[in-house]
């Protein structure tokens, strides 16, 4: 409750901060009276959660704050008991089917079965379905996707689906059309620092514009990382200045020191060493492509016009195998191998014009 | 095939029996009064058949040629006496009658109908004969007809005739109204000429049949099958020559008579035996049998004699007479002496394996040969133990192998003797292939071995009685890898005798007799190559040997080089093919290189189109000439082989990927690299495609990523620090990874519900626990929080509140000087932490420890809280409260007072200056909670006094009733 990210976070559709258009459309899709699946999506640290606990309180009030949290156990066909957590109050579930991993479908099927066939207990004064939410819908399999095309539709009368993603290009365009989608983009840079200058106030605490914008642009866009950041801040060093220097995370310190190693050297034994940095990020569970998409980005400044479509190019292709293939690591090493040759040729080439 | 053949002949007689006695009748209604008058001289018993096919109206010719029918008469009828009397030589005897029988056949007219099916079969056998010989004038009468047709040629011309004409053979017509008609057919004269010869025979009988229009089948089925049955027999015969022939040198006894009339089933036996020496694998067929004919090396041979040998005064000891004991000793001892000397002297080993123990029995009661396959284990086993005077009784992977049925076998065949059957030989087990038997079936086989030497120990006087002394035979275990787990207790108690590789001029020296033996066209180099593909396995180089005989009559180099079979699917060692993989072969010796040629023109298409690429051409110009680049290819193959041998793709994946970039290779712009990248790419998709979607067809493909490796990164230079990839990635790194997973699992699974629900592991890790660390570490003044400002103190009731949200404490941890230190738990830096970068800014020993015991005091406050809550039927239900799970809320008020006076001691031990204190803040920070606690400690039946008295702080009035 305490962490500022926690504690000043809206509850309800009116009070949200931004996207206020998607907040009054959300607000008619609730009192309409017809309430159809949601596909919520949008990168991370949007607000997509609190959006979607706002349209829960906005359709049931203040009892989905009452949340508990269930411990659920589920059978696969070969007899595996398959441990799930759930939270959620009398009116609403709320699952992660990708912690069950390859059994999710199982998961999808179980949970929404046993949460549609019981209706509601008052539904004269209260809505006559329930929801499930569920979440990081992108990393279902396609078994579970296809399994769940199929529930949304019989269990409509008692049940509402709101799912939860960052990319609907993995979701299977079947449930895409069964959903009525709701993109929540990142806040813009402005939003953000009125957000940290509203916190700050409520806090009692001052912040200096030129810090709130620094540690906006740091933030990448992302609202929970921001409030985070000047969290930090404050517990640092608490009358503010607009110097301050803001705390990032070190991961992402680590990896820019990695891009810089590779600009530094281009040879097998520079490979090896950054090799085990890459398996130093890969345990710490910075998921491969954040990896990729990190190194680009400090890669890309160290490269010229024409060299920066090539590498652009060439990480798409990369990201695109990490995702097919199951060892990133492979993946991860055989694109920084494939910027090493370039760079290098690019280097020999410009050495070449010099003289 | 006889009974058959007579039952047939009865079965048709009978069957037709009415048709024929149909037949004659009406044939004998016929008007013919000349055929009556014929009768008279024909002298016939039946005399109403004797009318068919004589023609009337020439009585002049028939009385003409009275005499020669007599002739006729008289010369066929000795005909059945001779059949009659000696009929087993037959065969031989009458064959010119039986030529008369049989051109007579086709010739006759209608009543070929009923001789022709009895006419063959004359020459056959006796059963027939009996039916001629009930008929024999129909025959005789047809004869007859035959010879007036043969000498009345001037009839020839008229075609048709009212009446059956006499002078050639007529074909019966009824037209319409009734009446008969008779054509005549031409008699070929060339056909009788040729009838004399059996080729010619063929076509008259054939012609004859044709002749003869009331039968369905061209030639008659009996004639048809006398022919095959000739045929047959005539093959027979030559076979049998032959057998004999080849008899003749194989049998030792020398017994092969030839047989010139050989009855069919032995005919058949014999064949078989023939087909079985023909067809049996030559490694059958060349089996040593004989000590000296073993080809594996001859001082293991002997040494495993001589432990054979050491168990003479057990086995043959008391069961064989003083005749036998000695020679036994005596060989024992020459063995020893002579030529066993040399080569053992002074070795620990001969002290070990000699010595017998006090039973008499050797020290080790198991011998144990381990060696690759094809090495000739097993033979050795069982030609030593022939050798010694055993009986083997073998017990192989076939067999069951339950601990159960293994303990049988080895009591039968070590306690029990054959009795009946001319093997009265003790028996010798050999157990075949004991790596793949289960470990329990070897703990009974231990404990078989072991177990009987204690008791042996025991029964050490009672060693008269046979039976006292339990394992009294030896056992020889056979085994392909003798670090099996399973082996590894069998191996400290076994006698062990490792095989060396056959010497392959040894090798080739047996195969060339073979092939002599064989008569294969075939030369040494040829052989030796054989040897040197096959890592000299005995096995293998026979069954190809035997394989490319059978397929090209010819043994060659080519054959021996093309052919694919052969090689041994042996299993290497990951570590050995990585070696081979990063190493660029030493130059061979020219034959390789002359025959890599003719090896790879036709099997190595993918090769070139892999040598296509542009790297790899490249590397093969760099390397030499186009001789050089067969030698590439060969080493394609090579490298192939060695990775498919390993068979596990997936490690020899890693090693490569761990290793790769630690060899020393040239390449300036890492364009190799990125193409070994590229193919680890290639893999990991496989890998994916197999394990997802069960695609194990595309398996085929994963070991060519060590045939590309090889190409990319093989040096000169040996590689001796490969590394091992368990060790310091894929174990280590997966450990890691989990560890993280479970912390952020950890903060998950205890943290407050609405936390919960936003908290997912990609967001945890990526952007909460990294910042959360740094929220989490404010600086506090190190003074007493009694002096903190309203500020200060806000600040650190919200760090507790955070704290406690995400599951967060301090946890007091003694490190490895012995200092006390407290360290997070769950321990966050740890998943945050990035080698090489700053630190962290941490907080003072102190601070943590007070921190760690507010979030204390706070748990046990919010506990509190909720249970007088709960006791208050939840009335004001607090947001988080009234769900928040903890363990403690169930711990009823005055136990938590108690448990808070356990935990104080902890705190205190380091630092007694903070000792009180707690008290004092608590009563601060929290006053109402204070108050309500002194108050229901009051109502409380346990209390405590702080300090007061020195053993019973805690007091608690109990009434007798209690105890009673």
């Amino acid at each position: 409750m305490s962490l500022w990210v926690d504690k000043y976070r809206p509850t309800s559709l009116s009070k949200l901060d931004y996207h206020k258009d998607l907040a009054t459309h959300l607000k008619k899709l609730v009192h309409c009276g017809d309430f159809p699946h949601l596909l919520v999506y949008g990168p991370s640290g949007a607000g997509k959660k609190t959006r979607i606990m706002c349209i829960l309180r906005e359709l049931y009030g203040a009892g989905v704050e009452k949340l508990k949290i269930e411990h659920q156990t589920f059978t696969t066909p070969s007899n595996k008991k398959i441990e799930m957590t759930t939270t959620g109050s009398t009116y609403h579930i709320e699952v992660n089917p990708s912690d069950a991993g390859i059994y999710d479908r199982i998961v999808v099927q179980e949970l929404i079965k046993t949460v549609a066939q019981s209706h509601q207990l008052e539904s004269s004064t209260q809505r006559e379905f329930k929801v499930v939410v569920l979440t990081e819908v992108d990393r279902l399999t396609k078994d579970a996707q296809h399994s769940l095309r199929r529930t949304m539709e019989k269990y409509t009368t008692t049940c509402r689906l709101i799912l939860c993603c960052n990319s609907t290009s993995k979701v299977i365009p079947a449930i895409r059309s069964r959903c009525l989608g709701v993109r929540v983009a990142a806040p813009t840079a402005e939003e953000i620092c009125q957000i940290l200058h509203n916190v700050c106030k409520k806090e009692g605490l001052s912040i200096p514009a030129e810090l709130s914008q620094r540690i906006a642009e740091k933030s990448n866009r992302n609202l929970r990382r921001a409030l985070l950041m000047c969290e930090a801040c404050r517990v640092q060093q608490y009358p503010f200045t607009p110097d301050q220097h803001v705390q990032e995370a070190d991961w992402e310190i680590y990896l820019r020191e990695t891009a810089q190693q590779i600009v530094e050297q281009q040879t097998p034994k520079r490979l090896l060493e950054i090799r085990s940095r890459l398996y130093e990020l890969l345990t710490h569970c910075i998921p491969p492509d954040i990896i990729l998409k990190g190194l680009v980005c400090e890669l890309v400044t160290n490269c010229d016009g024409s060299l920066k479509t090539e590498v652009t190019n060439m990480a798409a292709y990369y990201e695109h195998r990490i995702h097919q293939g199951s060892k990133a690591v492979y993946h991860l090493e055989a694109f920084v191998a494939k910027f090493m040759s370039i760079y290098k040729r690019f280097l020999e080439e410009g050495m070449a014009d010099l003289f | 095939m006889d009974d058959w053949e007579t039952f047939e002949q009865d079965d048709f007689e009978s069957r037709y029996a009415d048709e024929l006695e149909m037949l004659d009748d009406l044939e004998e209604e016929d008007p013919q009064p000349i055929s009556k008058r014929r009768l008279s001289f024909c002298n016939d018993k039946r005399g109403d058949i004797g009318v068919v096919g004589v023609s009337t109206g020439h009585n002049i010719v028939s009385v003409k040629f009275q005499a020669k029918k007599r002739d006729c008469n008289e010369m066929f009828l000795p005909l059945s006496d001779v059949e009659e009397s000696g009929c087993d030589d037959w065969n031989s005897d009458s064959a010119p009658c039986k030529k008369r029988a049989r051109l007579s056949l086709g010739e006759n007219g209608k009543e070929n109908h009923d001789t022709g099916h009895q006419l063959p079969i004359l020459e056959n056998e006796r059963s027939p004969l009996r039916q001629l010989q009930s008929k024999p004038l129909l025959s005789h009468d047809s004869k007859c007809t035959n010879i007036e047709g043969k000498l009345l040629p001037r009839w020839e011309k008229r075609k048709v005739f009212r009446r059956p004409p006499m002078s050639c053979e007529a074909v019966t017509i009824t037209r319409m109204d009734g009446q008969r008609l008779y054509l005549s057919v031409r008699a070929d004269k060339e056909d009788e000429t040729s009838s004399a010869n059996s080729k010619g025979m063929n076509k008259k009988l054939y012609r004859g049949g044709l002749r003869n229009s009331l039968q369905l089948l061209s030639v008659p089925f009996s004639v048809l099958r006398e022919h095959v049955l000739e045929e047959r027999r005539r093959r027979v015969m030559e076979e049998s020559e032959v057998t004999t022939s080849l008899n003749r040198p194989i049998d030792e006894s020398g017994i092969a008579e030839p047989q010139p009339l050989m009855h069919s089933n032995d005919i058949e036996v014999n064949k078989e035996d023939e087909k079985l020496l023909q067809h049996a694998l030559w490694v059958e067929k060349y089996t040593p049998r004989y000590f000296t004919e073993l080809l594996s090396d001859d001082a293991i041979n002997r040494i495993l004699l001589t432990w054979l040998k050491l168990w003479d005064e057990t086995v043959f000891g008391k069961g064989l007479d003083k005749k036998k004991k000695p020679k036994p000793e005596q060989s024992k001892k020459n063995n020893l002496t002579k030529k066993f000397k040399k080569h053992w002297k002074g070795t620990q080993e001969e002290a070990d394996w000699n010595a017998l123990d006090v039973t008499g029995r050797p020290v080790c009661k198991v011998a144990l040969l381990c060696g690759s396959p094809g090495l000739g284990k097993t033979t050795l086993a069982h030609v030593i133990a022939q050798h010694a005077g055993y009986n083997v009784v073998e017990m192989n992977a076939s067999d069951d192998r339950s601990p159960e049925v293994f303990r049988n076998t080895l009591e039968a065949s070590t306690q029990m003797k054959s009795v009946l059957g001319y093997n009265e030989k003790p028996n010798c087990l050999v157990i075949d292939e004991i790596d793949g038997a289960p470990a329990p079936a070897i703990n009974v086989l231990l404990s078989v071995i072991k177990q009987k030497d204690s008791d042996a120990a025991s029964a050490k006087k009672t060693k008269r009685k046979k039976k006292a002394s339990p394992l009294s035979r030896p056992i020889i275990c056979i085994c392909n890898d003798q670090y099996a787990p399973a082996l590894r207790q069998l191996r400290q108690v076994a006698f062990l005798v490792a095989f060396p590789p056959t010497i392959p001029a040894r090798l080739a020296a047996r195969l060339l007799e073979i092939s002599r033996q064989e008569s294969i066209n075939t030369d040494m180099t040829t052989l030796t190559a054989l040897c040197e593909k096959t890592d000299s396995d005995v096995r293998s180089c026979l069954n190809t040997l035997q394989f490319i005989h059978k397929r090209h009559g010819r043994v060659w180099l080519e054959h021996v080089q093309t052919v694919d079979i052969g090689q041994k699917d042996s299993h290497r060692s990951l570590f050995s093919v990585w070696q081979e993989i990063f190493q660029l072969p030493r130059p061979k010796r020219k034959r390789f290189a002359a025959y890599a040629n003719i090896e790879n023109q036709n099997s190595s298409s993918c090769t070139r189109d892999l040598l296509s690429n542009d790297l790899l051409a490249q590397n093969a110009r760099n390397v030499g000439d186009q001789r050089r680049l067969s030698a590439v290819e060969n080493r394609f193959h090579n490298v192939l082989h060695s990775a498919m041998s390993s068979g596990q793709y997936e490690k020899v994946a890693q090693g490569l990927f761990e290793n790769y970039l630690q060899v020393k290779f040239k390449d300036p712009n890492l364009e190799v690299v990125v193409s070994g990248t590229e193919w680890l790419e290639f893999t990991d998709f496989i890998d994916q495609a197999v394990l997802r979607r069960q695609s194990y067809h595309l398996m085929a493909y994963n070991p060519f990523l060590s045939v590309a490796f090889h190409f990319f990164f093989a040096t000169a230079q040996s590689n001796s620090k490969l590394s091992y990839p368990n060790s310091q990635y894929e174990a280590g790194n997966h450990q890691k990874e989990t560890k993280t997973k479970n912390l952020v699992q950890g903060i998950k699974s205890e943290s407050a519900p609405h936390i919960r629900q936003n908290l997912n592991l990609r967001t945890a890790c990526l952007e909460l626990l990294p910042f959360i660390l740094d929220v989490i570490t404010p600086t506090l003044r190190p003074v007493n929080t009694q002096l903190f400002s309203t500020r200060e103190k806000q600040q650190l009731v919200e760090l507790i509140d955070t704290m406690i949200g995400y599951n967060l404490t301090y946890h007091q941890e003694r490190n490895f000087e012995g200092q006390y230190t407290y360290v997070l738990d769950p321990n966050i830096e740890e998943a945050v932490k990035f080698p090489g970068l700053p630190q962290h800014r941490q907080l003072t020993y102190a601070t943590k420890q007070l921190i760690s015991r507010e979030i204390e005091l706070e748990k046990m406050r919010r506990a509190e809280r909720n249970l007088k809550n709960n006791g208050d039927n939840g009335s004001c239900p607090g947001r988080i409260s009234s769900n928040y799970k903890n363990t403690k809320e169930t711990k009823p008020n005055n136990t938590i007072a108690v448990f808070d006076t356990k935990a104080k001691p902890r705190e205190v031990k380091p630092a007694l200056d903070f000792f009180g204190r707690p008290i004092t803040i608590k009563s601060q920070t929290a006053e109402d909670q204070e108050k309500s606690d002194s108050r229901q400690s009051k109502s409380s039946h346990i209390w405590f006094r702080f300090n007061e008295g020195y053993s019973n702080a805690v007091r608690k009035s109990v009434k007798v009733q209690e105890f009673l």
